[in-house]
């Protein structure tokens, strides 16, 4: 693993869970679900 | 089992339970914000802090900008000790001059430390230096603390509150919590390991010249072997006491040295064991009384407590029946002490600790997501080692981490109340609240990602003789066991581990390193959710139909609901790993 991947996975990871936080919301709206 | 072993253990509970209010009140004034002692000293300070990072201290969060906040600080976090670790050849306080951290290494380090896990893939004297043990390693432990402790109590506010998308400002909570919680507790304790025997210095490591010398082979880069002399020993040293104290307070975990709460330095005297141990249990255990006084139910935060304390005294109970019975393989050793035979299952145990402290050290450290160590689990019996395993499968609520086994909890308590409503046919409530559609699908969705981490993750590792079985020292079961134990403690966040694995390869650094991320991170942000959603209902009046959250009949179900989905979630996995291995150990197998 090289210095670039690390910073890059930590970012990936970090920004996924954002847009997963979103999905959440979703979840508090009634919006993911039927 | 003896009668001494007992009294130390009720003696250690004993002292939990008579510190637990205390902490509790004085934890819900920290967070209500309300007059305490330290103000005098601290508020100034706490002020400065906000003026010099623009926080705007009576601004509150949603859930959504609370997550969000925090995501934001664990990854700046995260970065800044990854740089420090690689850089620390070029850095001061490095006196053994060691090179920096391999990249795989040192991203595997900064997600442990950042999410609360300690895992160590590494021997710390040997790879940090004393600044990244201070700078980057230390403060983790008390940011990652005080980040479970703002979460927990976004929960109890989302609970606590009514009609509003407020949870409080994730800035201050943190803040507040490391002013005026951990760094006061952590001055004292530090001071009195100190007086312990706990080394603080900065100094070069010691060298010592061995009594007697000693010849070992060695075996050289190129796979030969040689024979040589050894006649000095290297002492290694380090401002072990300021981070021993986090270590232990904060649940983190991460020893200073490799073999941690074992070594006579991190751990010296059976009073700075018996403290460690309480330090584990102190903020988790008050934190029950912390829910019961912020949702103005205390007897509520008490059936909490009962249901916490029934998973302790049989977790430690198991443990220590099963550490005190010998290996029926080693003949001439009888499960009761006598002047020449310690007795029991000594395996992997310090003398100066015991079967019953190591036991229970075991029990705590695994109830919390702590994961220091004063006995090697891998060395337990079967059974014994299945003990923490079982306690991290759960999810860690026996107390639990600081403010994650809090919130883990209040996840089980959602889902026991959302199964009481079922059995009498009506809405369920919480508190007054009622519990919907949503707040169910996002209690499942924290309780499922756990085990599919874990469960995937090992079975990967099980399946791939070329990255995962050739990091084993142990085949059969107790392989099995020791890879399911790597993937639970890096997705419970707990940082012990079963020796034995290799994990500082390639595979396990970036696969454990995605567990402990995934185990907290993607676990928080549905937990946060539930707390928005509900800060946003009504409080419905108690009924007649109304479950009541504060009886005995209250801490039965959510024992049972807890022993249900989580004991029952593992069990196969389990019958195969440390169950399969006690029955060819009594059939005279080992591994």
């Amino acid at each position: 693993m090289s210095d670039l991947l690390s910073v890059g996975a930590t970012i990936l990871l970090f920004a996924v869970s954002v847009i997963y936080t979103k999905a959440c919301d979703g979840i508090t709206k009634g919006r993911n679900h039927a | 089992m003896t009668a001494n072993g007992w009294i130390q253990i009720l003696f250690f509970f004993a002292s939990v339970f008579l510190l637990a209010k205390p902490m509790g009140l004085y934890m819900c004034r920290v967070f209500e914000r309300r007059k305490t002692p330290l103000d005098v000293l601290l508020r100034p300070v706490e002020r400065v802090l906000y003026k010099l990072t623009g926080v705007k201290e009576d601004e509150s969060m949603r859930w959504t900008e609370y997550a969000v906040a925090m995501l934001i600080f664990s990854a700046a976090t995260l970065l800044f000790t990854y740089a420090i670790e690689r850089m620390q050849a070029f850095l001061p306080l490095n006196p053994q001059h060691l090179p920096g951290v391999a990249p795989g290494l040192a991203w595997n380090t900064a997600i442990s430390f950042t999410t609360n896990t300690n895992w160590q893939s590494y021997v710390p004297e040997t790879t940090m230096s004393y600044l990244t043990q201070m700078l980057g390693l230390a403060t983790h432990n008390f940011w990652s603390a005080a980040v479970g402790m703002a979460l927990a109590v976004a929960l109890i506010r989302g609970i606590a509150s009514r009609e509003t998308d407020r949870l409080g400002n994730f800035w201050v909570d943190m803040t507040r919590a490391t002013l005026y919680i951990l760094l006061p507790l952590c001055l004292v304790y530090g001071t009195v390991l100190v007086s312990q025997g706990v080394v603080q210095n900065l100094k070069p490591y010691d060298t010592a010249t061995l009594v007697e010398k000693q010849n070992v082979t060695i075996t050289g880069t190129d796979g030969k072997t040689s024979p040589q002399t050894v006649t000095t020993q290297t002492i290694a040293q380090g401002p072990v006491a300021s981070q021993e104290a986090i270590k232990m307070l904060g649940t983190n975990g991460g020893g200073f040295f490799n073999t941690n709460s074992a070594h006579p330095f991190e751990n010296p005297t059976p009073l700075s064991n018996y403290l460690q141990l309480l330090s584990i249990f102190l903020i988790p255990a008050g934190l029950t009384v912390t829910l019961g006084r912020m949702v103005k139910a205390p007897r509520h935060g008490w059936a909490v407590f009962a249901a916490m304390s029934v998973f302790f005294f049989i977790g430690v109970a198991a443990s220590y029946s099963a550490e005190s019975r010998a290996n029926p393989l080693l003949h001439n050793v009888t499960t009761q002490a006598t002047a020449t035979d310690t007795g029991g299952n000594m395996e992997g145990k310090e003398v100066r600790f015991g079967i019953a402290n190591s036991a229970l050290f075991a029990t705590v450290t695994t109830d919390a997501s702590c994961g220091a160590v004063n006995a090697m689990h891998d060395s337990f019996s079967p059974l014994g080692g299945m003990i923490p395993m079982t306690n991290i499968l759960l999810g860690e609520i026996v107390f639990g981490g600081v403010g994650a086994g809090m919130y883990g909890m209040l996840i089980f308590v959602v889902l026991a109340v959302f199964i009481a409503g079922l059995m009498v046919g009506r809405t369920p409530e919480y508190l007054g609240k009622k519990i919907e559609a949503a707040d169910v699908q996002l209690a499942m969705l924290y309780l499922l990602i756990f085990p599919l981490i874990i469960l995937c993750l090992a079975a990967v590792s099980v399946l791939s003789p070329t990255f995962g079985l050739s990091s084993l020292t142990n085949q059969g079961p107790h392989g099995l066991s020791e890879i399911l134990y790597a993937f639970a403690s890096a997705a419970g966040n707990n940082g012990s581990a079963f020796a034995g694995l290799n994990a500082n390869t390639p595979w396990y650094n970036a696969s454990l390193g995605f567990a402990m991320f995934a185990g907290r991170f993607l676990m928080i942000v549905p937990m946060l959710a539930i707390a928005g959603n509900l800060a946003k209902k009504k409080i419905t009046p108690a009924s007649q139909g109304t479950f009541p959250v504060t009886t005995p009949l209250f801490t039965i179900l959510l024992c049972s609901v807890i022993l249900i989905v989580g004991a029952l979630t593992f069990f196969p996995v389990l019958s195969l790993g440390p169950i399969l291995e006690h029955l060819q150990m009594h059939a005279g197998k080992m591994y």
